[in-house]
């Protein structure tokens, strides 16, 4: 049985109940028309150097181009911006290690460390700090 | 995942839980367990990991091919085990290994198509994601497809991963023709004219016969599918189940747990202009359900009131695109998963009794899944000379999953079902030899072909029934 969860007051649950009757719409999310945009920018990144685009393509793009992944979109900045404010190296050290979805070296386990470093940048847009 | 992936369908159920939660002021989210945090990988090894982290190794070695020489040269010069690998979308120890673990996501290219057959050759390792694109750019299709576009086509067809559609098979039902390389190092071609009992063996043969390098698909021409889905109580889907599987060129439902309600699905191929894509549809509703659980499992009725009454509120949604973008998505709610084929008339009997058992957790919230299979002649599918329902429960990644084993597997034994080979089961030799007619002929064909046993782990030794280590 799930016990985690505290009972709520009688006050709690009219809420619930009158909310419900007032509400049936999701939470807010990012227009369609800009969440497109981002998408179609997302499908047309490449790296320039042609080893690093062989791997982006068969490692890193099938999550960076789709919304529904959960995982950034390559080239949205803003989206790496508050990622990059941990450091590039924590960053390097997820993909390397994994984190929440993505699995160990994103599955690239021919990756070099700096190979995971110059994907993350590309995707971020960012230059090398 | 489930709901969520077709669209948000229960976005608002947990926007107003959360809401209401609000305005009480109330702090009670829990949310699922914490990650376990593993230990340090050693200096120069990594860490294989399953998609949802439940099996995990450090291996010797994780080697990534670029070419058949080179996949040779590491076959010859290990000497451990070695375990293929392909998105690590199975749930079941298949990879772990102290050994090599072998990622083939190198070899993944197209290399020849026939436009007049509507056959493509590809590299074992692509993605279905990428073979979605590519078959495209050659005007083929797949005519099923799983629900998650992440898997490599190797994977997928090893362990007998399928769609929905009851007159297709599993995705190893769409092979016409394979390349091996076996423990020696040595190719091999099979189909069902040469090498015809191997190529019946190794269609399904879980990276136990040897290596697949290359898959020759049967497809058809580029298919455009029209989706639609809608909501109905879950004795009304499973009324019209059987003559809606007929009716659909795809059909499938999820019961949406505490809510007796039933997501509909179906598909069917259309020469309609495309419609937008939609975006960002599948990141709510799964998270959502697990709110909802989170807020309300102390009140079940309300739960159910909360959900059906938001459910109602709920459009059908009409989406059409190309099969590949639309039978497979991704999957960002990581979960861990058993999943049973079962004779098509047990579905009613057995669903009714897994339902009852699932709700007897009120920790649950994912849905539970039901699709249709058509028979297939791979020795090991468990679709093999059987048309088949499928019913697959789910619990969050991170959950306690144990009562799959003690509460749910039961169900599905009583009413002769037959794992995934990919999914959570507590099957053995044993048990394998008596629900699969070709068995001993499938293990006459690995112990040619393997005779060493390179090609298995812990978990095949437990399959195959072999001793030692």
């Amino acid at each position: 049985m799930h016990t985690e969860s505290a009972r709520p007051s009688v006050c709690g649950i009219v809420a619930a109940i009158v909310v419900l009757s007032l509400s049936a719409c999701g939470p807010g999310s990012e227009s369609g028309e800009s969440l497109a945009a981002k998408v179609k920018t997302a499908e047309t990144l490449i790296p320039a150097d042609a080893r690093l685009a062989e791997i982006y393509e068969r490692s890193c793009r099938v999550c960076h181009v789709s919304p529904d992944s959960g995982a950034p979109l390559a080239g949205d900045t803003s989206a790496w911006k508050a990622r990059f404010v941990q450091g590039t190296d924590t960053l390097v050290d997820h993909v390397r290690d994994g984190f929440k979805a993505m699995p160990p070296h994103g599955q690239c386990f021919d990756c070099s460390d700096d190979d995971l470093r110059h994907l993350t940048l590309f995707m971020a847009r960012e230059r090398e700090q | 995942m489930i709901v969520s992936r077709r669209t948000a369908i229960v976005g608002g159920v947990g926007a107003a839980a959360i809401g209401a939660a609000g305005v009480a002021g109330l702090a009670l989210s829990a949310g699922d367990p914490p990650e376990v945090q593993l230990p340090a990988v050693p200096l120069g090894k990594a860490r294989w990991s399953n998609w949802s982290g439940l099996q995990t190794c450090v291996p010797e070695a994780i080697a990534v091919p670029a070419d058949l020489n080179e996949l040779r040269d590491i076959l010859r010069r290990s000497s451990g085990p070695v375990r293929p690998t392909g998105a690590g979308h199975s749930f079941t120890a298949l990879v772990p290994t102290p050994g090599t673990v072998l990622s083939l996501d190198r070899l993944n290219a197209l290399a020849s198509h026939d436009p007049q057959n509507l056959t493509a050759s590809v590299g074992a390792g692509v993605r279905l994601f990428a073979l979605g694109e590519m078959l495209e750019r050659i005007g083929q299709s797949m005519n099923a497809l799983p629900d998650i576009n992440k898997q490599s086509l190797a994977g997928a067809i090893a362990t007998a991963t399928h769609g929905a559609g009851r007159a297709f098979g599993s995705l190893a039902s769409a092979v016409s023709g394979l390349q091996l390389m076996t423990a020696d190092g040595n190719i091999v071609e099979c189909d069902a004219v040469n090498n015809a009992e191997l190529f019946a063996a190794a269609c399904v043969s879980l990276g136990a016969l040897g290596v697949i390098t290359q898959v020759r698909l049967q497809n058809r021409a580029r298919l455009r599918l029209k989706r639609r889905t809608w909501f109905e109580p879950v004795a009304d889907a499973l009324a019209a189940a059987e003559a809606r599987s007929r009716e659909f060129r795809h059909f499938e439902f999820y019961y949406v747990t505490f809510t007796g309600m039933a997501y509909c699905i179906a598909h069917d191929e259309t020469k309609e202009p495309e419609t937008p894509r939609r975006l960002n549809a599948e990141n709510e509703g799964t998270e959502q359900l697990m709110t909802l659980r989170d807020w309300l499992s102390w009140a079940p009725w309300l739960r159910r009131m909360v959900a059906q009454g938001l459910i109602a509120n709920q459009d059908t949604e009409s989406v059409i695109g190309p099969a590949w973008r639309l039978l497979s998505t991704d999957r960002p709610k990581r979960f861990n998963e058993m999943e049973y084929h079962l004779p098509r008339d047990a579905l009613r009997p057995c669903l009714e009794k897994v339902i009852a058992a699932v709700e007897r957790h009120d920790e649950v919230y994912f849905p539970i899944e039901t699709r249709f299979v058509n028979a297939d002649k791979a020795w090991l599918s468990p679709f093999h000379d059987r048309a088949s329902a499928s019913i697959a429960v789910h619990m969050g990644h991170t959950q306690n999953h144990s009562f799959f084993f003690s509460e749910i597997e039961p169900i599905f034994r009583r009413f002769d079902g037959r794992p995934h080979w990919g999914k959570l089961h507590s099957l053995g030799a044993g048990d394998f030899e008596t629900l699969y007619s070709r068995w001993r002929d499938f293990e006459a064909v690995r112990r040619t072909h393997d005779p060493t046993g390179r090609f298995l782990n812990p978990h095949l030794r437990r399959i195959f029934g072999v001793v030692g280590s």
